[in-house]
């Protein structure tokens, strides 16, 4: 999934993290954004690519895009939505 | 902001819905003075402690827990306070009690009504702990606690544990000790009903549930009784106002059969004075009790035809207790 | 009186049981673990301690009951159960608890009821809520609640659903209530269900599956 060209309001490196870390973190970060706040997410690996967003969007945030990196690891864009953490 | 140790300490509990870096914060936030003993207040502080509440007891031998201090930001500046019955909580805080063989917890919040809380623990016992029923009621404790420090919850809610540990909610019954909370467009409806009155007193019903309140609006019936026997009823509706009989009582028929009851009574002052007369009080309460009990009473008091405030009575422990009820926005 | 009773997992809702059981007196409790404690565990584990990180669950655990508890007898396994462990360690018990947190062993328990005897007393925990059911020979199992096992993933696992300490502590307590109980009346079982969001609890009744592949004649 494309990213649009958005300039995040925060970024997180959870490429050395395992679960259930990984969503902690990212969880945090979006709690600290104000509503409409974008944070990118750099992660690394299976579970991480399958949790994560789907975590995100379970909390009631938005996937802005997901793009794969050239040293394989992957961007996560999430918009920080009213729904609460 | 939580610290690294923090995250890695309350990593699965901040990945919870409704429980953020927030609510981990609040958790810090509240000191709990345990004034129980036994396995039921281990088990209650072993968890609260694990969770990240700071605790204090009296006794310090923790049982088999391995009764962790918690890592909280900075010094806790609020107190909840558990204790058994007959005791009560200043404030905020759970009562632990035991009645006909089954125990009780009653949780309440800071603005939470005591006297509620009065009437729900007045038959508890202190707790009788055996055996088990410790780590079943500490670890129900513990969550009592956690939800009034996380800010969830009714202001005063319940569980009841049978003998067996079978568990089930308890609910208080609605609070009559304060004033019932009106929708801003049935308040509207009221003093455009209590102006159109004008310049006699004007008087109305608020019926309805926790859930919805009705106005009813009602007749002045003074003007009435004045006109058919002057001496016994020397006022006019200017300065006084009273309920026909049948009208009340139609009102109160019709709220039963709706599964509401009468909330409260209004009337107007057409030229002030604001708030609850001497009149009003000896007409409420003739013998120093009140003849309507669970009934609040609303006093509007206007000035050049229009409304200048508006004063709660509410019957509680003794007296009438009065507080302001703010006008709708366009009124002021 | 009690016999002995074993625990199987000792995490969020093992430990209250264990801790539940030996105040009421239990003489006899064998704790079986395959982990180590970890500093994610601590605020849902209230046995173990950040001095106890490392080193394997059912030591400390057994450690802490024996010198509360002097009249109680601990035996601890540090290892994971799989399937060819389940019948021999039930089959040495009068009860036992289900404390683990994996859909697989849940059933895995479930189904060896019937065939052993050994009656168990079936719990879980997730977010806001739990569930504990106490499955006796004759009474319903698992699969007469849920029909086949659900996947391993469509059931949140603690990693991303959380846990609220507290609640395991009040499942775990209430596993252990349901223990110490009346065996449920044949053809049946109680699921006890709690819904910590709105302090709602609910008990349901589960009517044994004729020919359910967990507990009936040809199972």
């Amino acid at each position: 999934m494309r990213s649009p060209r958005v300039t995040p309001d925060a970024r997180i490196d959870i490429t050395a993290e395992v679960c259930p870390m990984t969503f902690v973190r990212t969880k945090i970060a979006l709690e600290r954004l104000p509503v409409g706040g974008v944070l990118e997410v750099r992660l690394k690996g299976d579970e991480p690519l399958r949790n994560v967003p789907e975590s995100a969007r379970d909390l009631g945030h938005t996937v802005l895009g997901l793009d794969r990196l050239e040293d394989g690891t992957w961007r996560l864009l999430l918009r920080r939505e009213a729904a609460g953490c | 902001m939580l610290t690294e140790p923090q995250i890695q300490r309350y990593a699965r509990q901040l990945l919870l819905r409704d429980l953020g870096e927030k609510g981990q914060e609040s958790l810090g936030a509240v000191r709990v003075h345990l004034a129980l003993g036994g396995s039921l207040a281990g088990a209650a502080a072993a968890y609260l402690r694990a969770g990240g509440t700071e605790v204090e007891r009296a006794s310090t031998s923790p049982g088999p827990w391995a009764s962790t201090p918690p890592l909280v930001g900075s010094p806790p500046a609020r107190r909840l306070d558990v204790l058994a019955a007959p005791a009560a909580p200043g404030r905020s805080g759970v009562v632990v009690g035991a009645a006909a063989g089954a125990h009780v917890l009653w949780s309440i919040a800071e603005e939470g009504c005591h006297a509620c809380l009065d009437l729900a623990r007045r038959d508890l016992a202190p707790p009788e702990v055996r055996g088990p029923a410790g780590i079943q009621l500490g670890t129900l404790l513990a969550f009592l606690v956690q939800r009034r420090a996380l800010g969830l919850g009714s202001p005063l809610e319940g569980i009841q544990m049978s003998r067996e540990g079978v568990l089930s909610t308890v609910s208080a019954p609605d609070c009559i000790h304060r004033p019932p909370a009106v929708p801003g467009s049935v308040l509207a409806a009221l003093l455009h009903h209590l102006a159109a009155a004008l310049p006699d007193e004007g008087c109305a019903v608020l019926v309805g549930r926790e859930d919805g309140v009705r106005l009813v609006p009602m007749e002045n019936a003074q003007a009435a009784h004045h006109a058919r026997d002057p001496e016994a009823f020397p006022r006019t509706a200017r300065t006084a106002f009273s309920l026909d009989p049948r009208a009340w009582l139609t009102v109160l028929r019709e709220a039963d059969q709706a599964g509401e009851r009468v909330l409260a009574i209004a009337h107007s002052h057409p030229e002030g004075p604001p708030g609850f007369s001497d009149e009003d009080r000896r007409w409420a309460a003739p013998d120093g009790q009140p003849l309507l009990p669970g009934v609040a009473h609303l006093v509007v008091a206007f000035e050049g035809g229009r409304p200048r405030s508006a004063r709660w009575a509410v019957w509680a422990e003794g007296d009438f207790r009065e507080s302001d009820c703010p006008l709708p926005a366009e009124h002021e | 009186m009690l016999g002995a009773t074993v625990i199987i997992g000792m995490g969020g809702l093992g430990c209250p049981a264990a801790v539940a059981l030996a105040e009421a007196g239990a003489r006899r409790l064998t704790l079986v673990d395959g982990d180590v404690v970890e500093t994610s565990n601590l605020h849902r584990q209230p046995l173990y301690g950040p001095e106890d990180v490392g080193r394997p669950k059912v030591e400390v655990a057994g450690e802490r009951l024996s010198q509360a508890f002097p009249g109680l007898e601990v035996e601890t396994w540090a290892r994971r159960v799989g399937p060819p462990d389940v019948e021999p360690l039930l089959a040495r018990h009068a009860l036992a608890i289900d404390g683990t947190d994996s859909v697989g062993a849940k059933f895995l328990l479930s189904d060896a009821v019937a065939r052993i005897g050994t009656p168990l007393v079936s719990g879980g925990v997730v977010q806001w809520g739990g569930q504990a059911m106490r499955i006796d020979p004759g009474g319903a199992c698992l699969r007469c609640l849920y029909g086949t096992a659900p996947r391993e993933d469509e059931v949140p696992t603690c990693a991303r659903a959380g846990v609220l300490g507290s609640l395991a502590g009040v499942l775990g307590a209430l596993q252990a209530s349901l223990a110490l109980g009346p065996a449920s009346p044949a053809g049946r079982s109680t699921l006890h269900v709690v819904d910590g969001r709105t302090l709602r609890f609910r008990t349901l009744t589960v009517r044994r599956v004729p020919d359910c592949p967990g507990c009936g004649a040809r199972a």
